[in-house]
């Protein structure tokens, strides 16, 4: 390479060493960044405080969503007074309370999300109140649509019934089962 | 130190940030020269290089807490203020009225001389600002407080080696492009 070149290049180079920051250059670097701290400090702060809130408000979110559904939804059928609830019985509702109730239970809950149906009816069932096995629940049914389209014979068995008192249903006969006799074959084998 | 500590607002922080400002105060004392000198090897305007070395000196405060290896502070406020450096360089449109200062013995040369090797320099620099950022910045580090390959090496995190392979690279580049001197 050319020395005449490198020359050159080299002084140009040293301008580099040569140049310093002027004498308040320190002092200006010092004030540069503490005005850039100070200007952060806020933003520091709000960092905190805005991750906090957002996380209370989650929170309740949260919580909202799996705390238990309102407990008057579910059991405002079972409180229900009978005769609101199928006006069509008005008359017999007094000597059949434990039907009528039984009944709204049942309508109540199919028409509530299966979710949320099943632990609160059992939370929140009254004490007085009847309860009917699921087996007996559709005959207890349509006994009660009977008596709402004005079955005479089922309004008079209903008023037959002593509260307290069984019901006697006879027993379904069912003859036995004829099985014919299969007679083992010694030649096939399953294994 | 500890006027700078105790007056400024580095100083009010929290107690466990006390000893963070004070060794960053140290830092800031010691490393001063060296990010303004990056900058200028970029710039070369005293004015844009001090606002470029305190950009990165306020963007190494607030990020000096990160920094695990605190021996590492040069090369990485090195590294830091050359990116800040080459986007002003490239975005700044007022670069016309750079400065050039000289190093030589005005008494014992004369006006002409002195304009020839103003251009002479300008033209060097011209050449050295179209080097790739790889050459370019060993240059400059090598032409800042008498850096040695050893010191430039350290700076850059690469091996002695490749700092002597990128200075002769980029001299043979721009002996290259400054043919046209030798006539």
């Amino acid at each position: 390479m050319d020395e005449e070149l490198n020359r050159a290049i080299d002084r140009a180079l040293d301008e580099l060493s040569a140049v310093r920051p002027a004498p308040d250059f320190l002092p200006r670097l010092r004030a540069h960044v503490e005005r850039a701290a100070r200007l952060e400090a806020p933003i520091r702060w709000w960092i905190p405080f805005s991750a906090s809130a957002t996380a209370v408000v989650a929170g309740v979110i949260v919580a909202s969503l799996f705390r238990a559904p309102p407990v008057g939804h579910s059991t405002r059928s079972v409180e229900a007074p009978a005769a609101t609830a199928v006006p069509a019985l008005a008359p017999n509702a007094a000597e059949t309370p434990g039907l009528i109730v039984t009944r709204q239970i049942a309508v109540g809950a199919a028409s509530l999300p299966r979710q949320r149906r099943l632990p609160t009816v059992a939370a929140t069932i009254d004490p007085d109140a009847v309860l009917v096995p699921p087996g007996q629940l559709a005959a207890i049914g349509r006994l009660l649509d009977a008596i709402n389209d004005g079955d005479d014979q089922a309004a008079s068995a209903v008023r037959k019934l002593d509260v307290g008192t069984a019901i006697e249903i006879a027993p379904i006969q069912i003859d036995p089962v004829i099985v014919p006799v299969i007679k083992a074959s010694k030649e096939s084998s399953l294994w | 130190m500890n006027e700078w500590v105790g007056r400024g607002v580095l100083g009010t922080f929290v107690s466990d940030r006390a000893g963070l400002d004070r060794e960053f105060e140290a830092r800031l004392r010691d490393s001063s020269g060296l990010a303004f000198g990056v900058a200028f090897g970029v710039l070369r305007n005293r004015e844009d290089a001090e606002e470029v070395a305190q950009d990165a000196f306020a963007r190494a405060f607030h990020r000096f807490h990160q920094l695990r290896d605190r021996e590492a502070f040069r090369a990485w406020l090195t590294r830091m203020t050359w990116r800040l450096a080459i986007d002003r360089w490239r975005s700044d449109r007022r670069r016309t009225a750079r400065e050039q200062a000289t190093v030589t013995d005005h008494d014992s040369i004369n006006t002409e001389q002195l304009v020839v090797d103003r251009e002479r320099s300008h033209a060097v620099w011209q050449a050295i600002d179209r080097l790739p950022d790889k050459l370019r910045i060993v240059l400059v580090l090598s032409a800042i407080d008498g850096h040695d390959t050893r010191e430039v090496a350290r700076l850059l995190d690469i091996p002695e080696g490749t700092v002597k392979s990128r200075m002769f690279v980029a001299r043979k580049t721009l002996a290259e492009q400054l043919r046209w001197m030798k006539s």
